[in-house]
């Protein structure tokens, strides 16, 4: 006899549902512990530089950039007149 | 790199035949001819004064990995300006590793298989990256491709490697389903900059995107059977790429004046 799983909830939800997903997500929070030293000056500058004119050549408005760098590196929009720009 | 023709090669203990066969560490899957062992002298040894006798040459190759790594080339070519190299250190000198390099001169390339090993947290690929470089720098080529393996999927990505378009390609809808494990727990600034990279649309594929993959600082619970040591957090673009296997490349030349992909390379690899 088939178990009643009520309107809601179908056997195949049930049965593809990864059980992570089952998990309240935590608050998203980031870790930028990699990207800074002890005196707040970035670790990886050529990187960050290079990253940043690369997100600008693809169109990503500096919020992105900020976002995923922690910051703006000054330069960036030198030599980068690609599209979106 | 100017190449002369193969010619005379120096006969004994430094030339024909002692440093072209099988020794102590060093073993030729298939044995070298002196027509072979010519065309390494002309390519490897005499120019610039190389002086890069075939295990020399390994040895230059994986310069700092640790153990007594034996080495094996499985190939010679000289039709092809080419040879292929395979090193094993086992253990006896406490480290366990594997690796592969092949140069192809016409190509003006080295092909890495990134280290194979156990052994977390030695910085084993680090080092043998400095290694090629350098041993690039002396022969001249300025292309390093690599076949990423395990964590190095995420690592080279950082370190600036980006995939061909067919690898890329693939990695996008790997991505797309790792992504979609645990994208209830990323900021909405880093979703749409994922959005963005996942979801072209019509437009060119971008395997430099790999490495804003490789950058998003969010922090995701993790595939527990994937990294049992660290059960609690994990960085968002590791978790997305540890295990994809892709294989890609770097121009390692000087290039222009300013920042290049060669410094960054040299800044993740802090030499």
């Amino acid at each position: 006899m088939a178990r009643d799983l009520g309107p809601e909830v179908s056997a195949f939800t049930l049965a593809t549902v990864e059980p992570r997903q089952h998990r309240p997500a935590p608050a998203p929070r980031l870790d930028r512990s990699a990207r800074f030293d002890a005196d707040g000056r970035p670790t990886r500058p050529v990187d960050d530089l290079l990253t940043a004119r690369y997100m600008v050549q693809r169109g990503f408005p500096d919020e992105d950039v900020r976002h995923l760098l922690g910051y703006l590196p000054e330069g960036m929009h030198a030599e980068s007149d690609g599209p979106g720009r | 790199m100017a190449y002369g023709p193969p010619g005379e090669i120096p006969q004994g203990p430094e030339g024909w035949p002692r440093l072209y066969e099988d020794g102590n560490r060093l073993t030729f899957a298939r044995p070298l001819t002196v027509e072979d062992a010519e065309w390494w002298h002309a390519r490897f040894v005499a120019p610039d004064d190389l002086d890069l006798h075939p295990l020399a040459m390994a040895q230059a190759l994986f310069a700092g990995m640790p153990g007594e790594p034996g080495f094996e080339y499985r190939s010679v070519e000289p039709s092809r300006d080419s040879f292929e190299l395979a090193a094993e250190a086992d253990g006896r000198a406490g480290s366990v590793w594997h690796a592969g390099v092949a140069l192809e001169l016409r190509m003006d390339r080295i092909l890495w298989d990134d280290v194979g090993t156990k052994q977390r947290g030695l910085g084993l690929g680090k080092k043998m990256a400095a290694s090629l470089l350098a041993t690039a720098d002396r022969l001249k080529v300025t292309r390093l491709d690599i076949t990423t393996e395990n964590v190095g999927s995420y690592l080279w990505a950082e370190a600036g490697f980006i995939p061909t378009e067919i690898a890329w390609r693939t990695l996008l809808g790997e991505i797309r389903k790792r992504l979609g494990m645990v994208q209830g727990e990323i900021s909405q600034r880093s979703r749409g900059i994922l959005q963005r990279i996942l979801y072209p649309g019509s437009g060119a594929l971008q395997p430099g995107d790999i490495r804003l993959v490789a950058q998003l600082d969010d922090v995701v619970s993790p595939r527990a059977a994937r990294d049992p040591a660290n059960p609690t957090a994990v960085r968002l673009g590791k978790e997305l790429l540890v295990g994809l296997n892709w294989v890609g490349g770097l121009d390692i030349s000087e290039g222009r004046p300013g920042p290049s992909e060669r410094q960054r390379l040299e800044e993740w690899l802090g030499i």
